[in-house]
């Protein structure tokens, strides 16, 4: 008998994701987390300042079969003792989901089992009910990383979008400015460590909190990039020495701040009393401190999954497709595709 | 009886092909330039021996997948399909360049009677190629090159054949065996990405 079965007799789900530059498998059985296993292209990808499509691409499919053989045996389960196979459908880069794809596929119609085609931002949501239980409806999402800025609501187990960026990303805003900088790939990480020997008011960066309620949940990050860019610049020209720490600092103060307060503003105006947030930026510390103490003050309870969980990983993934199978959903047609811009009210194929 | 499972999605055309000694149990293709993923199930649930509901089925014996040249998102569908079988199915799989079953297919249906070049569409209007002798053994390549530099080469350019299913398997034991990992010919484009699929969805570059 294997290790996971004898814990509980829910389905064990194995679950891909591929959409951007980790290869992840993830393993749960209903709401446990068995294994977690993750290969990253993120070194090859560094010297470019942003990731190469061409590059992340070839890296999945290396690190594709390793990566299931890897979480299997972390999980203490054989390959033949997975009930369904969960992969990230899109969105994200689609060279990249297409080795995802196609190898869940495989594995389903080897061994006979059923395969579901899943968003990849709803299983930014979900993969929190492996750290802290079924979550309460109806919620609002918070997902925000290189790839994505997403406000999302969740009731009824359906998903809808209340906004999204208009331009660059969260995580790409942090990219951008720590190119500024002179700070090295992935710049979220970079400013963050720098940050904390930096004064968060040193410099007022413009909020961009549209008064257009029609843009009350989606998100601008250019404009903060083209503030940093031309405060750096006057300074130059003016002979000023420039604190790295400093902007660094009240970047990601304007930044956390933009991002919170929009967030406890949809929770408000949607009733949800919970909050969840995900994605790499999820890991910014002042992002998370801010979270934390603007939802006591209004009331609202947060839940962020540790940082391993908030990254891009294979557990989110098998952690929607264990909802979607409580859920008695039907498995995904033989022929779904990789999308590259699969719409947050579609969950599953 | 080795069974062999063949899988190409080097061309345009997605091939599986199913085949016992000399006998074709069973073969499926479906062409779509951009249509691989989803053509791949579906190929694989024709053939009843491959499905776990028949009475038929039995796992192959050996996957063989052909590893290009070709356009390189294409090219992944069929290898990640194929290794991820052979992890599920626990048994070997290994390559063989795409255009050998191309000069098999060659050999096969026009029987040359001297060496010729196979060639494949790339992308941007190239071409991948390498030469044969009229029995199929590969003398040179694979490449990938302008036509007008395919055809600066004195032997006969066969063009528009594709690696079925059938030829790949049959390249099994006379062809070059490769490791299962594509034959890019090519680095990447070290292009980076606009990283929010939801404004900018490219990243089909070397599709
Ligand atoms: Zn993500």
């Amino acid at each position: 008998m294997t290790r996971a079965s004898s814990i509980s007799h829910d389905p064990i789900i194995l679950g891909i994701e591929t959409s951007c530059d980790e290869t992840g498998v993830g393993i749960v059985q209903g709401r446990t987390l068995l294994a977690n296993h993750l290969a990253s292209s993120v070194d090859e990808h560094a010297r470019f300042g942003g990731v190469v499509p061409e590059v992340a691409s070839r890296a999945h499919l290396e690190a594709m079969v390793p990566t299931i053989s890897r979480a299997c045996q972390d999980a203490g389960i054989a390959v033949t003792d997975v009930d369904a196979i969960a992969v990230t459908a899109g969105p994200g880069l689609v060279g990249a989901l297409i080795v995802g794809v196609a190898s869940a596929k495989a594995l389903g119609l080897a061994l006979g089992k059923p395969v579901y085609g899943v968003n990849h931002l709803a299983a930014h949501v979900l993969v929190d009910e492996l750290e802290h239980g079924p979550l309460p409806e109806p919620v609002v999402g918070l997902l925000v990383s290189g790839g994505h800025s997403s406000l999302i609501r969740v009731e009824g187990g359906s998903f809808e979008s209340l906004g999204s960026t208009l331009d660059d990303a969260a995580g790409e805003a942090f990219d951008k400015i720590a190119r500024l900088l002179g700070l090295s790939f992935p710049g979220g990480p970079e400013i963050d460590r720098v940050a904390v020997e930096g004064d968060p008011h040193a410099i007022d960066f413009p909020r961009a909190l549209s008064v257009d309620p029609a843009h009350a949940f989606n998100f601008s990050f250019s404009g903060l990039k083209t503030a940093v860019a031309r405060w750096i610049k006057d300074q130059q020209a003016q002979g000023n020495n420039i604190s790295v720490p400093d902007v660094a600092a009240s970047v990601q103060e304007a930044i956390a701040d933009i991002l919170t307060r929009k967030a406890i503003a949809a929770a408000a105006e949607f009733n949800a009393a919970h909050l969840v947030i995900g994605g790499g930026v999820a890991a910014n510390s002042r992002l998370r401190a801010l979270a934390q103490e603007r939802c006591a003050a209004a009331g609202i309870g947060l839940r962020i999954p540790r940082p391993g969980l908030c990254t891009d990983n294979g557990a989110m993934v098998a952690a929607l497709g264990s909802h979607v199978v409580r859920l008695g959903a039907p498995a995904s047609p033989l022929d779904f595709p990789a999308t590259s811009t699969l719409p947050i009210a579609q969950v599953l194929l | 009886m080795r069974r062999i499972l063949a899988i190409d999605t080097s061309t345009d055309m997605s091939a599986i092909a199913l085949v016992e000694g000399n006998q074709v149990i069973g073969s499926a293709e479906h062409t779509d330039a951009r249509g691989h993923v989803e053509a791949i199930g579906t190929l694989f649930a024709q053939i009843p021996e491959l499905n776990h509901g028949s009475s038929e089925f039995r796992i192959p014996d050996l996957i063989v997948c052909g590893v290009g040249p070709g356009p390189f998102t294409g090219l992944r569908v069929g290898i990640a399909f194929g290794e991820s079988l052979a992890l599920a199915w626990g048994v070997p799989v290994v390559g063989i360049c795409s255009l050998d079953a191309v000069a098999h297919n060659i050999v096969r249906t026009e029987n040359p009677d001297t060496h010729f070049v196979a060639a494949t569409p790339a992308r941007r209007g190239e071409y991948y190629w390498a030469s044969y002798t009229q029995f199929g053994q590969r003398i040179s390549g694979p490449h990938v090159n302008s036509m007008e530099q395919v055809e600066s080469n004195p032997l006969d350019v066969k063009i528009g054949f594709f690696p079925w299913g059938i030829d790949l398997a049959g390249c099994v034991g006379v062809a070059e065996e490769l490791a299962i990992t594509p034959l890019y010919l090519r680095p990447p484009d070290a292009r980076p990405q606009v990283r929010n699929p939801g404004v900018n969805s490219a990243g089909m570059n070397n599709v």
